[in-house]
This record gives structure tokens, C-alpha cells and sequence, in this order.
């Protein structure tokens, strides 16, 4: 799996889960920034993070523990669709 | 006993509980002293196919032997169960008050949404389904009790359960009953079970507030409930007063608490304002405690700032650990350990906090009762939606 | 119990913005439709994009009820408004959806308090918080618990707020009702204010104008009392007593304005909806 096609998969999860408009995911990049708070970010607050957790590991088959601190790992699209490929093992 | 000039407290007559470790108010006190562990692999449904599947469950209903009459609906059967207790103090059914002048009051976070669940899993019943309007239980209550008087359910999620006894208090204070049942309750099904299942809020572990190690909730199920009067018809033996009471919104986030803890510390200073005194007179406090990541540092905090220079002295607990959260039920059930710790001059130890978080600064009763006999009580409790409440309680002399 | 003044009222339902779209007869509008629809408000997408649709109309309730006053979000935000939520089943979408759907949804918006909170965020409401699980004589008792919280020093205005959705249930609705008033969407919300008045809650009494306003609504359950109020409208300063009847589960209650200085209706801004 490329990282692209997980950017892609994060697209849809982020207008089938989160129910963001297609346009607004259709325009996220690598470089779009996740939590609310971040200038210029999704304005993911914790609710969607958990969402987003839930989606991710039904989608991936990765597993993501409760008290994990990912904060980093969430912090982009870059930065996620990366740590879902090594927790995937395609890294 | 204190209240603001002209605003006279509510009394407490006598109260009923039903929980996972007792099914009456005595032995709910012994087991908040003894350490009884009311935690347990959940029976009465399917779970396996969530991450955590215990709780506080009450395995049988041991008070009531013969249900006739009474809807097959487990929320009105917990509040009926506690019902039955506190009857029995105050010279059983019907209440020595006429019917027409009787209030109940009863806050929830789940109404009869198992109701809900069954209707729509084969269950086609019209009963059935108007059973899962959320103030269905609090009628069958009202009915059971044979009362007429207002009849309401209190919905401020998992503070539900303190605004019903402020609630009341107001009722009886501004004539529209003479006696008020208030409290709450709700219940362990697969809808509460998934939906904290899947925000990730339960643990894996024990329940331990204020521990370095918490690592998140259980849920319970329970019923609670006390008898509210007026002060010249409550009679001489009595559980305490209701000094002042608050549920603010923080307008914050729909699930999380303010970040700071800004509506709990508004809900404190108002109830405070309301009992007439100020926070130097607190004595104890019951807390939210339910051992989340985010709840705990933020509760402490608001006990920091309200408390000031005495935050270290003034005991601190949590019952969550012995019940699990039981939400609509949780703070009348804390209000009620409030009056019996001031009665009995002991206050329950929180269980399994054994490592507390150094950053806290708070005074957690751990391990063994700690012998006190804490005059006024802070219990405080949040729920979803932003909802905040405290209630300051003055216990009566043994 | 000082009686409140209605500063203002905002009210949205199934039959279009404000209470001059009622029809004179709900049932013969309706034309056999069990449930007339409120549809979506128009709010932010994004914003609201997790917001079940009582969450929204409870948003634009108080939308409805600021335009009704003129007024504009900051004379309600902080500390110092009390906000009264009544639901009787607005709850029943969100519920059915997460027992229905197997994934995860947002369950914090199955809770009631869900809608509270988000007018909360919208608004900057960060005063007393009360929630009401009923109908048409929570309502009313909302209001005599508004009276009280006025009365008292804990606020300046209340905020009553009535929310009742019905589509996403409509089937099951099917199952217990049939040849009744059409249930009809509704938000509405009133502002509440000190008032020298009286106001009296008196229990076990309906009186007959419920009727001729519920005729006009259809079935709304926590909603009725806003319209009956809404209604009356032309009856400004003076002209009391007004009386407010509503039935629910048993409970048949009448709330009563009077006194030589009844505020009901007064500030309210005919024809502003």
C-alpha cells in the first residue's frame, strides 16, 4: 500500500465518518494539519479523533490503544497516513 | 444550619438505593467502608464483541418478590427497588402525604432507551415503545408510589441525578408539593455499553481516581432516591439538608468538560451562593472521581482554585471504583454517602487508589475509612452536553 | 411567583418560519401526511456537520427568538442567561440511529443534553443549565422553574427552549398513533425576563383555548405552549390574565398570567417573523 492510496482512504473516512463536505476533503494534501487549534487545520477536536481512531482501525486492521498518546502521529495528513503504514507493516 | 437569609434548606427524610453492591442504605454504607467490589463481567446481555464488557451490574433484584403490576421496563424496576427502601423508612407504602401533593423527580442520561432497543429489535409492541420515551420510568415511579402530584425527569446526562434533588428543592420551596421523591437512575444495557465502548472511555484495568495509573471508567447501573420535605413538616429524625444546588453550562464541546473546568467551578461557587456560606465551610468532598484521563486533572484543579490554601486538607473521595459510574443515579447516590458519612463520622475510602498523582494536591481518603465527621459536604458531578452540577449538603447529627 | 415578561419568541416549524404560517386547520393542511417535516436548517455545514437535526432546530430556534427581539448574540451570551431545554422524543433519531447503524456514531449526540450544548457553544451560554424530558406540561413547568431561577439572583434572562422531531421515527410513530392530529416538527424558544405580574401554576386543569391551538400547530408535544403563547401575542401589557394549558402523560397543568402589569406579549414585535 503507497502512502497515497492511504491519503486516499483518510478521504473517504473524513467524509463517510467525520461528514465533512467531498470538496474539502477532495482538497487536503499531505501537508493539511489535522487538530482544531492548528491555523489552517481540519478543526479535528477529540470526538472526531476517536472517530477517526475507530475508522482507521476497521479500515486498516491496525490497532490503536486507549491511552496512546498520538498526538504527533495525528498532527497531519502527512504524519498519519505514515504511521498507518508502519503499524500496517507496509513501512 | 446555614442557607441564605429567607431561604430556608430542604430536608432530607430518608433515602433508597439500588446498586450493584447493596439494595438498601445500610448495607450501601457497609460496603462503602468494607471496600465491597461491586464491579463484574456483565451478564444480562451480549458483550463480547466490545473491547470492555464489566460493570457495576446488579445481578438480581432481591427486594421485590412479586413484580406484578409493574412494567417489564429494568429502569422503573431499579427506581421501584429503591422506592421500596425508602418507603420502608418512613412507614411504607402509601407515603403518610396526600397523594395529590407528592412531586417525583428523578434525573437520567438513558431514560428507558433499552425500551428502545427492544422495540426495535422484534419487540412491536406499542407499550414497548412508548416505554423508551425518557420520562416513561419516572411515571411508572409515580404510579407504584401512588402519587399525583408533578411528575418530572430531569435529563442533564450524568449530572441528572443533582439536578433533580435542586430541582425538587425548588418545588417545595415555591409550593408546588409538600413532599418530593427525588433522585435518579439508569441502567447497564448494549446501547450505553457500546456507546462508551466506542469512545474509548472504559478501562481495561480497575477504576482508580486520582491515581498516577487511572486509565478510565466503568460504567453501573443503579437507582437512588430520598425523600425531600419542608423543614416544619419533616419531623424530628431526619438525613440532613439540601443547602444549595447548581447545573451550569459551560458551552464548551458536547462531550468533554470545559478544558480548565470553568462551568464545574461556576456550579461550585453558585450552590455555595446559594447555601449562604463559603467555600472555607466545606468540610468534604464527593467527587466526580470517575478516573479518566481528562476528568481527574481537571476536577482537581477546580478543587485547587475553590479550595485554596485548605485544598490539602479537606477530604476528598470517590465511590465510582465500587458501583462504576452509574450516571443519572451517580450524584444522588454520592449525595446520599454525603449525609451517611456526617452521620456515622466516617468517610468512605476511594478504592484501588493506590499510587495517587502527585500533580492533584488534594486530599484522597484511600485505603481504610478515614474517621471524620464532615458538617457540610461538596458533591459535584458532570455530564455530557456540558452540563456541570454541585450540591452543598449538611448532615444531621447522629 | 412574580410573573416572567416574554421579551421575545422565535419559533420554526414543519408549516414554515414563524407562527403566521400555522394553517387554521393542521389536520385538513396536512391532507393525511402523519408528520409534517421541518427539513434541515440552513447553519454551517461544517460547523453543524456532526449536529443531529435536533441540535440544529434548537440552533435556530434561538436564532428565530434573537431576529424576534432585534437583539443580537452578545445580549444573550455569558454567565447570566439561564437556559431551560424541554424535549418530549427529539432524542428518538440520534437513539434509533446508534441502535440501528452497527459502526460508530457520534454517541455523544444520542444524549438530550446534546442540543442544549450545541445552542450553548453557538450562543456562549454559560449560566444555569436545566433539562425537561416531556411534554407540552414540562413545558409549562419549565416555565414556572424559569419564574423561580428569576426570581432568585442566579440570572438575568431564561431561555425556554422547545425542540420535537419526528421524521426519522415516523414509521414507528405509525405503530402507536393513527387518526390523530399530524405530529409537526417544531423549535421554538422563549426569552424570559423579570416581570412584576403574577403568575400562578395551577394542576389538574386544562382550559378550552388549548384546543384552538392545537388545532392551528397540529401535534407538537414540549412545542404547544410556545405557540399558545406566540399567539397571543396581541395581548400586550394590562390585558391579562392569560392562561397556558397543556396535557402529557396524565398531567393536565395551567399556567397563569395576571396581575395589572402582565408582560406576556409585551416586547414581542408583531409580524417580525
Amino acid at each position: 500500500m503507497t502512502q497515497k492510496e492511504v491519503l486516499d482512504e483518510i478521504k473517504t473516512i473524513v467524509v463517510e465518518r467525520l461528514r465533512f463536505d467531498p470538496r474539502r476533503a477532495a482538497d487536503m494534501t499531505l501537508d493539511t494539519t489535522l487538530p482544531k487549534g492548528v491555523e489552517g487545520s481540519l478543526g479535528l477536536d477529540s470526538l472526531d479523533f476517536i472517530e477517526l481512531s475507530v475508522a482507521l482501525e476497521e479500515r486498516f486492521g491496525v490497532v490503536i490503544e486507549e491511552g496512546e498518546d498520538l498526538a504527533d502521529d495525528f498532527l497531519s495528513m502527512d504524519t498519519l497516513s505514515r504511521f498507518i503504514l508502519t503499524r500496517a507493516g507496509h513501512a | 444550619m446555614t442557607a441564605v437569609p429567607g431561604r430556608e434548606p430542604t430536608v432530607v427524610v430518608a433515602a433508597g438505593v439500588c446498586t450493584a453492591v447493596a439494595q438498601d442504605v445500610d448495607s450501601f454504607w457497609s460496603a462503602l467502608v468494607t471496600g465491597a467490589d461491586g464491579i463484574s463481567p456483565i451478564e444480562r446481555f451480549p458483550v463480547s464483541d466490545l473491547r470492555v464488557g464489566r460493570g457495576g451490574e446488579i445481578k438480581t433484584l432481591t427486594r421485590i418478590d412479586d413484580w406484578t403490576g409493574i412494567p417489564d421496563c429494568r429502569a422503573t424496576r431499579l427506581l421501584v427497588s429503591a422506592a421500596d427502601d425508602l418507603c420502608g423508612q418512613v412507614g411504607g407504602r402509601p407515603l403518610p402525604v396526600d397523594p395529590r401533593r407528592v412531586a417525583v423527580v428523578v434525573g437520567t442520561a438513558l431514560g428507558g432507551v433499552e425500551e428502545g432497543e427492544r422495540a426495535l429489535s422484534g419487540d412491536r409492541s406499542g407499550k414497548r415503545l412508548r416505554g423508551a420515551l425518557y420520562d416513561a420510568p419516572a411515571r411508572n415511579l409515580a404510579r407504584w408510589l401512588g402519587v399525583r402530584g408533578p411528575v418530572l425527569t430531569v435529563a442533564t446526562a450524568c449530572a441528572a441525578g443533582g439536578t433533580a434533588i435542586g430541582v425538587g428543592a425548588d418545588l417545595l420551596r415555591h409550593g408546588q408539593a409538600d413532599a418530593v421523591i427525588a433522585g435518579g437512575y439508569d441502567i447497564l444495557c448494549r446501547f450505553v455499553m457500546r456507546g462508551f465502548d466506542v469512545l474509548r472511555a472504559l478501562t481495561r484495568d480497575r477504576v482508580r481516581p486520582f491515581d498516577r495509573r487511572r486509565s478510565g471508567l466503568l460504567l453501573g447501573e443503579g437507582a437512588a432516591l430520598v425523600m425531600l420535605r419542608r423543614r416544619a413538616e419533616a419531623g424530628p429524625r431526619v438525613l440532613g439538608h439540601v443547602l444549595g444546588y447548581a447545573t451550569i453550562s459551560d458551552g464548551s464541546h458536547v462531550s468533554a468538560p470545559h478544558p480548565e473546568g470553568r462551568g464545574l467551578e461556576h456550579a461550585i461557587h453558585v450552590a455555595l451562593g446559594e447555601a449562604g456560606i463559603g467555600p472555607d465551610r466545606i468540610d468534604f468532598v464527593s467527587a466526580h472521581g470517575t478516573a479518566t484521563a481528562l476528568n481527574d486533572p481537571i476536577e482537581s484543579g477546580v478543587l485547587m482554585r475553590v479550595l485554596g490554601a485548605r485544598a490539602s486538607a479537606v477530604p476528598v473521595n470517590s465511590i465510582k471504583p465500587v458501583i462504576g459510574h452509574t450516571m443519572g443515579a451517580a450524584a444522588t447516590l454520592e449525595a446520599i454517602m454525603c449525609l451517611l458519612a456526617s452521620r456515622h463520622g466516617l468517610i468512605p475510602p476511594t478504592l484501588n487508589l493506590d499510587d495517587p498523582d502527585p500533580t492533584f494536591g488534594i486530599d484522597c481518603v484511600r485505603g481504610a475509612p478515614r474517621v471524620a465527621r464532615p458538617r457540610i459536604s461538596l458533591s459535584t458531578c458532570l455530564g455530557f452536553g456540558g452540563c456541570n452540577g454541585a450540591l452543598v449538603l449538611e448532615g444531621a447529627p447522629p | 411567583m412574580n410573573a416572567p415578561i416574554v421579551r421575545a419568541l422565535g419559533w420554526r416549524s414543519g408549516w414554515g418560519p414563524g407562527l403566521g404560517a400555522l394553517p387554521e386547520d393542521a389536520r385538513r393542511a396536512a391532507a393525511g401526511r402523519p408528520v409534517v417535516s421541518l427539513g434541515r436548517p440552513a447553519l454551517d455545514e461544517e460547523r453543524f456537520r456532526r449536529a443531529t437535526r435536533d441540535c440544529l432546530w434548537a440552533v435556530a430556534a434561538v436564532g428565530a427568538m434573537l431576529e424576534d427581539a432585534g437583539a443580537r448574540r452578545e445580549a444573550i451570551a455569558g454567565a447570566r442567561t439561564a437556559l431551560i431545554y424541554v424535549t418530549a422524543a427529539a432524542y428518538g433519531p440520534s437513539n434509533r440511529a446508534f441502535i440501528e447503524r452497527p459502526g460508530a456514531v457520534y454517541f455523544p449526540y444520542t444524549a438530550p443534553a446534546a442540543a442544549p450544548a450545541e445552542v450553548a457553544i453557538e450562543y456562549g451560554l454559560t449560566g444555569p443549565l436545566t433539562i425537561f424530558i416531556g411534554g407540552g406540561v414540562s413545558t409549562l413547568r419549565a416555565i414556572w422553574h424559569a419564574a423561580g431561577l428569576l426570581a432568585g439572583a442566579t440570572c438575568d434572562r431564561v431561555l425556554v427552549l422547545a425542540v420535537e422531531i419526528f421524521d426519522e421515527c415516523a414509521d414507528l410513530y405509525a405503530r402507536v398513533r393513527s387518526g390523530e392530529d399530524p405530529l409537526v416538527e417544531a423549535a421554538g424558544c422563549a426569552w424570559l425576563e423579570r416581570g412584576t405580574g403574577t403568575l400562578a401554576l395551577e394542576e389538574g386543569v386544562a382550559t378550552a383555548g388549548r384546543d384552538d391551538v392545537r388545532r392551528r400547530v397540529g401535534e407538537t408535544f414540549s412545542c404547544e405552549p410556545l405557540a399558545a403563547l406566540g399567539l397571543r401575542r396581541s395581548v400586550v401589557a394590562g390585558a391579562g390574565p392569560i392562561a397556558v394549558s397543556a396535557r402529557w402523560g396524565g398531567e393536565e397543568v395551567t399556567l397563569i398570567w395576571g396581575g395589572p402589569t402582565s408582560g406576556v406579549g409585551a416586547g414581542m414585535r408583531e409580524g417580525s417573523e
